[in-house]
């Protein structure tokens, strides 16, 4: 797992790629936590899950952990580009209803400047 | 006597055109080239098997494509059958006559000195079922694809089918059967249709953003690959290949890399392990405690894929699920899918956000249920702390459809706490229980039961309230049988005979067979019908010579018991009535008794120590007799080990007396009961299930119908039932029961079988065997002296045949497809081709 932080018109995106489970989750949400609590001011995220194939329960607990984190400040997150495996996971858990998902950064770029 | 060749159709030839012998010879010796990698002379048997099954599978799944197709462009209403088994059986030599094509294999492999036969007897059963419930479901799946219905069935592909049965001093032992140890030819794995299925967890609140509500996400679960086995279903005589999709289940990640690199070997393949457990073995019984939760994980997971994989095919064609019940039907086979009520809800709410009130609406549309048991200790129920952990999402929707539920059945009966009690779909007690028959009726538009009597029970006694509120939701379909499988392919003689009276009609409409009526008249006939009887008795009698090494005489009475052993079917009735028939002779070693042949097949599961007990009863009888040089020649009781569809094929057809002698009230139909009439067999049975059915079609001078009725029985049970009294009534019985006591039956073991004597004398006789033990014994009397008489025998006997048309499973099919299903039959158009070569 990899994971890159930057921001984009004022919106955290975050791009993750290989799989996010249960050997990745914790460094997954240290280095996201580290990256945004770097941010003071950062509202909204977009976390692009384009490169990930597989996630776990570890790994989907993790991203609900960094959205909590991102909510206590008030802010909001985004799922960019989930392939189907992931998406389907995202729908199942319900995290697709907390977590609104994109197909493509732009969108979720604009969803967030509005 | 000629072969029946059956006459495919026009169409059906089409797509392949007319293969020849030599075209489907070349395609053979391909496939142990190719596929089994092999130069024929070194070819195993099994190689040559799987070779011809893959050259039979090429044709069918062209006509599997054409199919497949054809339903997507005409955007056909599909059912789909959810059965927790499919017992299947060999497939080869079904697939071969589907497809008309029988003389044009035997040619082809004649040419190698192969003979077709021979090679069929390789072919392990696919065993992925109990008993008659998983037979229907496969009979069921036959007659879809004949009548061209869009059918699909839906199944586990387990690793291990039903135990293999083996006897150990006439105890049953149970070895696992490996019917996938050289592969499976006919099976098509789709690891790209692969579905996700999550257990365990739980249900965490988030808190709520902004002025939205509050909202949950399901965390901590664990997820399984469901993976996809396809086996075309070939209909007879028509260009229809539907679908019998069986689910693997797999770890979704592979092993852990990581741990393994570690040097943890065994927590590195733990999920793996885990994931794959859940396909591994059939339960061999729904009442075992044991794995109870694997088993509810296995319910789950056969769902889950199903409800996926229909929603996905759906919504290839369509943008939503809104018409979704206009374009699918499920049918639950029985109330192990009934979890698909709540997981086709979660779909509609969870993944397609379709509110409450429509998302209701199109599940109880698009499902049906099938109840196929009135005895209360097999309606499953599930522990509520059970299902929160395994499925903590479902148990939420699963209360709500109870709220809402019992909100509108305090509306129409007002402070009526008994009813909400029993209606419920929460049983309440120490620990509350999901009642999972409860479940499917609210949940479904339609509920069934599979013979007249015991849809009429169900209403009465079962479920009352529901028929009372929803008496639209209830039907009665009977089952039914496929007389492809059950005349045509496993009694090749009797199919013949027929055919050349008749015509061959009957193999697609089995109603055809009443135009045998008038040869029952004629001699001659009789005589050919006799001698066929005779030929599969002998064939018969050299499978359990070769098998077991013990002579059976192929002129004395076959007189049949076949099916899963449970105390309710009354294998020990039969038992009784041999003690009896023992004693008779005993007492008059040189009186003339009509010679008997008592043939038992059957498996208990593992844990239910009663019926282990009545197997080792019946195989000590078997010894004593058979030691005893009065009894030689007169009776012999044999006991078949590992009963099974392909053994059924060998005795149906040579069955003189069918054994259905269930307490009346107990037996949902049977199914039994119609293969071995339908092969001429004179039916020996109670007041019960579809026997009650088959009385009525063979009319009750061609039948041995005996005992109380289920009134009766109910009125006993109410009444008290005391079965020492009928014991004292009866100087026979007595002696039969004082036998037993005295251990007769176990020289050298004393008490071995105490049990069953208490169980019959002590401990109220559940089942009524003392009650209707004079009435039996009287009509097998009556059997006796019929069988003397072998031309009115057979005259009976092939009446059965002729009136048993309303038995097949093409009418159940169709009574689904018209009053539940509402679906139509979608012929399958293939474009000519060329002859192959």
């Amino acid at each position: 797992m990899a994971i890159q932080c930057e921001t984009k018109n004022g919106v955290g995106v975050v791009t993750v790629t290989g799989a996010l489970n249960a050997p990745v989750a914790e460094s997954f949400h240290t280095q996201f936590v580290a990256w945004f609590d770097n941010q003071p001011g950062l509202l909204q995220v977009a976390v692009d899950l384009g490169g990930v194939g597989f996630i776990d329960s570890l790994g989907l607990g993790a991203l609900i952990s960094v959205f909590k984190h991102v909510a206590e400040r008030g802010g909001d997150m985004r799922l960019v580009r989930p392939q189907q495996a992931v998406k389907l996971v995202l729908e199942i858990t319900r995290t697709s209803r907390i977590l609104r998902m994109f197909g493509t950064l732009e969108e979720a770029l604009r969803d967030a400047a509005r | 006597m000629k072969e029946l060749r059956m006459k495919p159709t026009t169409a059906a030839h089409k797509l392949n055109g007319d293969i020849t012998a030599d075209a489907l010879l070349a395609r053979f010796q391909d496939h142990i080239k190719y596929s089994r990698g092999k130069h024929f002379a070194g070819a195993t048997d099994f190689d040559k098997l799987a070779s011809l099954s893959r050259a039979i599978r090429d044709l069918a799944v062209e006509r599997m494509l054409a199919t497949q197709q054809t339903y997507y462009d005409r955007d056909a209403k599909r059912v789909y059958y959810l059965s927790m088994e499919f017992l299947m059986g060999r497939l080869l030599s079904n697939n071969v006559i589907s497809l008309g094509l029988r003389p044009v294999v035997e040619k082809a492999l004649g040419k190698l000195g192969l003979s077709f036969e021979q090679l069929c007897n390789y072919e392990p059963d696919a065993g992925l079922g109990n008993g008659g419930l998983g037979r229907l479901a496969a009979c069921y799946l036959d007659s879809l694809a004949t009548l061209e219905y869009p059918g699909y069935g839906y199944g586990i592909r387990y690793r291990h089918g039903m135990f293999r049965q083996e006897f150990d001093n006439g105890w049953q032992m149970e070895r696992p059967d490996d019917w996938l140890k050289f592969g499976n030819p006919w099976e098509i794995i789709r690891p790209e249709d692969a579905v996700p299925v999550l257990v365990y967890g739980r249900i965490e609140n988030l808190p709520a953003i902004g002025d939205g509500p509050p909202r949950s996400v399901w965390v901590d679960w664990q997820m399984i690959d469901g993976v996809p086995y396809d086996i075309p279903i070939i209909g007879c005589g028509v260009n229809t290949v539907n679908i019998l999709r069986l689910w693997s289940a797999r770890a979704a990640e592979g092993f852990r890399l990581d741990v393994f690199n570690q040097g943890d070997y065994v927590r590195a393949i733990q999920e793996k392990n885990w994931a794959e457990t859940i396909s591994k073995v059939l339960y061999p019984s729904e009442n075992t405690h044991a794995g109870k939760e694997l088993r509810l994980i296995q319910e789950y997971f056969l769902v889950a894929c199903s409800v996926r994989d229909a929603v996905r095919r759906h919504l290839k064609k369509h943008e939503s699920l809104d018409n979704f019940a206009e374009k699918n039907a499920l049918q639950l086979n029985d109330t192990h899918p009934a979890l698909a009520v709540a997981e086709l809800m979660r779909h509609l709410l969870d993944e397609q956000d379709v509110p409450w009130e429509r998302s209701w609406e199109i599940t109880v549309a698009a499902l049906g249920y099938t109840n196929h048991t009135l005895l209360p200790e097999a309606l499953e129920k599930w522990p509520v702390p059970l299902m929160e952990r395994v499925l903590p999402r479902h148990l939420q929707i699963i209360y709500e459809i109870n709220d809402r539920f019992l909100d509108s059945v305090r509306l129409r009966y007002p402070n009526d706490d008994e009813r909400i009690r029993r209606v419920s779909l929460v049983e309440e007690g120490e620990v509350k229980q999901v009642r999972m028959a409860n479940l499917a009726i609210v949940g479904s538009h339609a509920v069934n039961g599979v013979a007249q009597l015991h849809s009429d029970l169900l209403k009465a006694n079962l479920v009352p309230e529901f028929a009372q509120m929803w008496p639209e939701r209830f039907s009665n379909k009977t089952n039914g049988i496929t007389q492809r499988r059950w005349l045509l392919a496993c009694n090749p003689g009797l199919a013949a005979l027929i055919t050349e009276c008749i015509g061959d009609k009957w193999v697609r409409d089995l109603d055809a067979l009443r135009k045998l009526e008038p040869f029952a008249e004629k001699p001659e006939f009789l005589q050919r019908f006799l001698a066929v009887k005779q030929a599969n008795k002998q064939r018969l009698a050299a499978l359990i010579g070769e098998r077991h090494g013990i002579a059976v005489d192929p002129q004395s009475l076959f007189d049949v018991h076949v099916k899963r052993l449970h105390e309710y079917k009354r294998q020990l009735l039969n038992a009784l009535h041999i003690i009896a028939l023992y004693h008779r002779i005993k007492d008059n070693p040189a009186g003339d008794f009509v010679p008997r042949t008592f043939l038992f097949g059957a498996k208990a599961a593992p844990g239910y120590h009663m019926a282990k007990r009545i197997i080792k009863f019946v195989n000590s009888i078997g010894e004593v007799l058979a030691r005893d040089p009065d009894v030689r020649g007169r009776v012999r009781v044999v006991f078949l080990p590992d009963y099974c569809v392909s053994l059924a094929e060998m005795i149906v057809p040579a069955a003189d007396l069918s054994e259905q002698i269930s307490t009346a009230g107990k037996e949902a139909s049977g199914t039994g009961n119609m293969k071995l009439a339908l092969n001429g067999a004179l039916t020996m049975g109670t007041w019960d299930g579809a026997n009650i059915e088959i009385a009525e079609a063979v009319g009750l001078d061609n039948i041995f119908i005996f005992g109380h009725r289920a009134g009766q029985i109910e009125a006993m049970s109410r009444d008290g039932y005391r079965p020492h009294e009928w014991a004292e009534r009866d100087a026979e019985l007595r002696r039969v029961l004082a036998s037993i006591r005295q251990g007769e039956f176990s020289p050298g073991a004393p008490g071995l079988f105490d049990d069953i004597h208490r169980a019959l004398v002590e401990w109220g006789d559940t089942y009524f065997h003392l009650a209707d033990f004079r009435s039996y014994a009287d009509s097998q009397q009556r059997a006796s002296d019929l069988f003397r008489d072998r031309t009115t025998w057979a005259r009976k006997a092939a009446l059965n045949v002729a009136r048993m048309g309303r038995f097949s499973s093409d009418r159940s099919i169709r009574e689904y497809a018209r009053e539940i299903w509402n679906l139509r039959p979608v012929p399958v158009k293939v474009a000519a081709a060329k002859p192959t070569m």
